[in-house]
């Protein structure tokens, strides 16, 4: 190779060592041999060290913290739900003549029915849903599925738990402002209480970070990130469903 | 739409993917100059990893794996949100004066000079310099990442480094040429 002549991708090669043994020795040659190579070379050396420490620690992004608004609301219903229930009962036994054994038995089991997080049995069908676009179509598509699972396991009187989670331009799916099908969101969480909807954290936080005024439907949880939350479903033995 | 049913999932795939969250922040932030992009960019890579974990063949090859699946999330982002000028950042820019003391200060930083000459690179060039020189992998391996000949590497590296020096030597801080100071001769 004639050293005048050396191509700056021969040098790329030989300053990111993908030169072969004899070639290498060879470039060696030639850059020992000519001032004006060697000089290329420690640019190239110089630039490539500055690439990487330049990206040494990036910047990084502020995860935000887990808010557990959808939790206080279980728990309050839980807490609501066990209430009405011992007002019931001790009303119940003060009106009427003593109880048998049988139904403060089943007082009990209601009692610890209501006190507990969810009801979800161990054969209960797991799915999560994600969605991460605000393409009206794709919403209803995504509601419509939702229904359809829903509606075909009540059919078939088997348990299902399904968790709606939304993130990026998702979340407009659970915007009060921005949705275009409120009330059918609504309008399913009451009739399936065996589906809930829940948004990324992280897209709140960015799209308050931009100023937008961020209201979230009523009994929408959320999540501290949408990925943290399928990835702790997926460990659970979820499905997963992309929409 | 397809409805996944399960799919096995092991805890070392898991425990690789927290490992390697860091690098691919790192290069996601190199190729977008976006926190808050790469981070959405390394969230939709890991979901994608753990949901087609059965797809890698070979564990060995996990790296350049997630990797290629990054470089398809951002070109799936381009696709999707299409840049557009805000109005109201045009109107700061034609009226922020660009010397203040702070852009000076940021300017004379390497760090920043040599991000800044990076997010100036197309693409392209700007995914093959860094996967080359952070992560240090060979020519054939960006290739195969990014889906291009070895050959559009290498031009692709040396156009990137070529405009690397003369970015770097733009973003230099001008320093006034020095007054030759005066000289009382008695």
């Amino acid at each position: 190779m004639n050293k005048q002549n050396i191509s700056d991708e021969y040098l790329n090669s030989f300053v990111d060592g993908q030169l072969n043994s004899s070639e290498k020795v060879r470039a060696f040659d030639l850059i020992n041999q000519n001032e004006t190579l060697r000089d290329r070379v420690c640019e190239l050396s110089a630039l490539k060290v500055m690439v990487k420490h330049a990206y040494t620690q990036p910047p990084e992004y502020a995860r935000p913290q887990v808010q557990l608004q959808r939790h206080w609301i279980k728990h309050f219903q839980s807490l609501a739900a066990c209430l009405l229930l011992l007002i019931g009962g001790v009303s119940g036994w003060l009106t009427h003549e003593w109880l048998n054994k049988s139904d403060s038995q089943n007082i009990a089991a209601m009692l610890l029915t209501s006190q507990r997080d969810d009801s979800i049995a161990a054969d209960t069908r797991k799915i999560i849903l994600h969605i991460s676009n605000s393409n009206p179509a794709r919403l209803k598509t995504a509601l419509d599925e939702t229904e359809g699972l829903l509606n075909n396991y009540r059919r078939a009187n088997r348990h299902i738990q399904v968790e709606v989670i939304a993130n990026k331009q998702g979340v407009n799916l659970l915007r009060a402002n921005l949705s275009p099908y409120k009330e059918r969101v609504s309008l399913m969480q009451e009739k399936y209480p065996n589906l809930s909807f829940l948004v990324c954290g992280q897209t709140i936080n960015k799209l308050r970070g931009e100023g937008k005024n961020v209201e979230l439907l009523p009994h929408t949880g959320i999540a501290s990130s949408a990925a943290d939350q399928i990835n702790k479903r997926l460990l659970q033995g979820w499905g997963y469903v992309k929409i | 739409m397809k409805i996944l049913t399960l799919f096995g999932y092991s805890k070392d795939l898991q425990n690789q993917l927290e490992q390697i969250r860091p690098r691919l922040y790192r290069l996601a932030y190199s190729w977008s100059h976006n926190a808050a992009l790469a981070d959405d960019l390394v969230q939709d890579t890991l979901i994608k990893a753990m949901k087609n974990a059965n797809q890698l063949r070979d564990p060995a090859l996990i790296n350049s794996w997630l990797f290629s699946i990054l470089a398809n999330c951002l070109r799936d982002h381009y696709r999707q949100y299409k840049e557009m000028d805000d109005i109201d950042e045009l109107e700061d820019f034609h009226y922020a004066h660009e010397n203040t003391p702070e852009n000076a200060h940021s300017q004379s930083q390497i760090v920043l000079r040599v991000r800044n000459a990076v997010s100036k690179l197309p693409l392209g060039q700007r995914q093959v310099i860094t996967l080359v020189d952070l992560e240090e992998l060979s020519y054939i391996e960006v290739a195969s990442i990014l889906d291009i000949p070895i050959g559009t590497v290498m031009s692709r590296l040396c156009r990137a480094r070529v405009s690397m020096k003369s970015l770097l030597k733009e973003l230099a801080p001008q320093y006034p040429a020095q007054a030759v100071p005066l000289r009382r001769i008695k």
